[in-house]
């Protein structure tokens, strides 16, 4: 995995997990890596992992079991808000974007549609 | 997995107790040329910290110091509260930047070597580490490249159950494939009870795996951070600020 | 933990004391057999040199190679790994003490046998034979004799061993900058001056070496004059000894407290 410069690592990592999450790459309820492994996994420091879950934690996206380890929240209420909490920031990045562009609300609309009427980017 | 008990024992820990390296004051001279002026620092139990700096900044001094082959300084240092010396020894792996076992030794005498003197020292790990890298354990150092001679070197260093791993330049000449079994090792190595200082002037791509950086500047410390504070206060990478501070 | 850093010692040496020591046996013992079966007379002449060159050349270059590999082992590139074993200065230093007795011992023994072969062969020519009849008189000490004067040369080379491992260290400290040879030299010949000053002081060298001519008259050799001092001076052999364990333990601390990797 690729890191920004400009943005701590925990943050970008907190990043890849909710994408996983939203994706559906991380199921609801699914076991989490340990620390260690995915600090291996990513050549990251243990406790910038420890600190990105640790976050999620703290966001109800992950919860810990004593015993087994982490999981990814059983919550569907939580995974869908987090789901639109995404597509809505990418909706609004793109909307930002086109206006900086000089676009008017209309033409966003048009070229929107006339995207989806083509069958917009090809699936990944 | 009693991984979320090992965390919360780790916070306590890192809490309360001896800091592994402590300096205060810390000067050199020599002859003339003064290597360390005043540095002071602490660094605590169970971090990766990068030590960086250009050539002749100091790192060396500080390191050699540290493990106790170089004397004579004025201030004081402790590894894990103790003036180094016969008893750090024993808690200290080091690698060195150069080959430091005789060129006759073929690598299982090396094991051999590390077996007889250091009691955490982990055999199997080693030549376990030794086929991993597809290295002969019946060729002798003379007959290695220098890459493969630095590998086996970093092998015996981490194959120690260290508390203090003090490696200098251990990425430097080595190529990225077995950068990433350097780095790899050490994350595997990793455990709340130990601590890695490694002086590299490579940080891109691994400024990753600290959890704080020191900048030496002509023998003082321009800069003692977490990795991820700077992100977060300076937004840019370490490696950035590095790039910004020595203006290369 | 000493015996396995002599274990390492010798296994670090070996190779190149055993050729050596090969060397000298190929060249003044079998050599000199095979040419006597030959040419008497050739062999015999060929004895004349091995006697008392073969002896002082393997001597020198024991010597030589142990202080070598006190000088690579400490002070070289495996001086960073020799001083980060969790070890103290006096079991560094002892152990290549031992490797050195080792290594002498072993020397010993095979100029033994080579002066032993140099003579059977020259004694079988009858001139010449007259011509070493002092030297003979000088090698038939009795058992008691040889085994005192031969620990206690070899206790002296060590001792000297010693001397040179010090200087060796000395010459290492920074703060000589420049001239830490120099220094390393005036080190050892102070050491010599300090041990052999009893035996100076009297004057009684040359008397006590001529008192026991009884042994030999034409052989002065300076472990000659140990023997003899030791017979006759108590004091002098403490001296000795003390300056010697001042100098072991001056090393120890040294190689302890003032250790300056390059």
């Amino acid at each position: 995995m690729e890191f920004k410069p400009s943005e701590p690592i925990y943050i970008q990592i907190m990043g890849e997990i909710k994408r996983k999450i939203v994706s559906g790459e991380l199921k609801a309820g699914a076991k989490v890596e340990p620390v260690r492994d995915l600090a291996r996994t990513l050549g990251v420091n243990p406790s910038t992992v420890q600190k990105a879950f640790s976050e999620l934690e703290r966001e109800g996206l992950m919860y810990t079991e004593r015993t087994s380890g982490r999981y990814i929240t059983t919550s569907g209420e939580r995974i869908e808000k987090l789901r639109e909490g995404s597509l809505v920031r990418l909706v609004a990045d793109f909307v930002g974007l086109m206006r900086r562009m000089g676009l008017q609300p209309e033409e966003i609309e048009e070229m929107v549609r006339e995207s989806i009427k083509k069958g917009g980017a090809a699936d990944e | 997995m009693n991984e979320i008990v090992e965390e919360a024992a780790q916070r306590e820990e890192a809490g309360g107790s001896v800091p592994m390296v402590e300096t205060v004051g810390l000067t050199k001279r020599y002859g003339g040329k003064t290597a360390l002026r005043n540095v002071t620092l602490s660094i605590p139990q169970g971090k990766i910290v990068g030590l960086m700096g250009p050539n002749g900044s100091g790192k060396t001094t500080l390191i050699k110091i540290l493990t106790g082959v170089l004397t004579g300084y004025e201030g004081t240092v402790h590894v894990n509260g103790r003036i180094p010396g016969a008893c750090t020894k024993s808690i200290v792996s080091y690698l060195p930047d150069r080959l430091s076992l005789g060129r006759w030794m073929r690598v299982r005498d090396a094991v051999a070597y590390y077996s007889d003197f250091f009691i955490d020292f982990d055999r199997i790990k080693a030549m376990e580490l030794i086929a991993r890298l597809r290295l002969d354990p019946g060729m002798r150092f003379s007959q290695f490249s220098k890459g493969d001679c630095e590998k086996i070197q970093l092998v015996m260093a981490m194959s120690r159950a260290a508390r203090l791993y003090v490696l200098d330049e251990p990425i430097g000449g080595v190529d990225p494939a077995a950068r990433d079994v350097v780095l790899d090792t050490i994350l595997t190595q990793y455990c709340e009870n130990s601590t890695v200082l490694l002086s590299t002037h490579i940080i891109q791509d691994v400024e990753r795996i600290f959890n704080s950086v020191i900048f030496l500047r002509e023998g003082e410390v321009v800069l003692y951070d977490e990795v991820e504070a700077v992100r977060e206060h300076r937004k840019k990478s370490v490696y950035d600020l590095f790039r910004e501070v020595f203006k290369c | 933990m000493l015996t396995k850093m002599i274990k390492w010692d010798l296994r670090a040496t070996y190779r190149k004391f055993t050729a050596v020591l090969v060397a000298f046996i190929l060249l003044c013992m079998a050599l000199p057999g095979v040419l006597f079966a030959v040419n008497p007379g050739a062999a015999q002449v060929y004895s004349m040199l091995t006697f008392s060159l073969g002896p002082t050349a393997l001597y020198i270059v024991m010597i030589a190679f142990i202080l070598q590999y006190y000088n690579t082992n400490l002070y070289g590139d495996e001086g960073y790994m020799t001083f980060t074993l969790p070890a103290t200065g006096w079991r560094l230093l002892l152990s290549k003490m031992i490797l050195a007795l080792f290594w002498m011992l072993a020397a010993a023994v095979l100029i033994g046998l080579s002066v032993f072969t140099s003579i059977k062969i020259i004694e079988s020519n009858s001139r010449l034979s007259s011509l070493f009849a002092p030297v003979w008189n000088f090698y038939r000490m009795d058992a008691a004799h040889w085994i005192t004067f031969g620990a206690l040369f070899l206790l002296g080379n060590i001792d000297c061993v010693l001397a040179a491992f010090f200087s060796i260290t000395v010459s290492k400290l920074s703060v000589w900058r420049k001239g830490g040879i120099a220094m390393g030299f005036v080190t050892f010949v102070f050491i010599y001056i300090a041990q052999s000053l009893p035996a100076l002081l009297w004057n009684g060298e040359l008397r006590y070496v001529t008192e026991t001519v009884s042994q030999s008259e034409a052989v002065q050799t300076m472990n000659m004059s140990v023997v003899c001092t030791v017979q006759h001076n108590l004091i002098s052999l403490a001296v000795y000894a003390a300056v010697s364990i001042i100098v072991f333990w001056a090393a120890a601390r040294l190689l302890d407290k003032t250790t300056s990797l390059k």
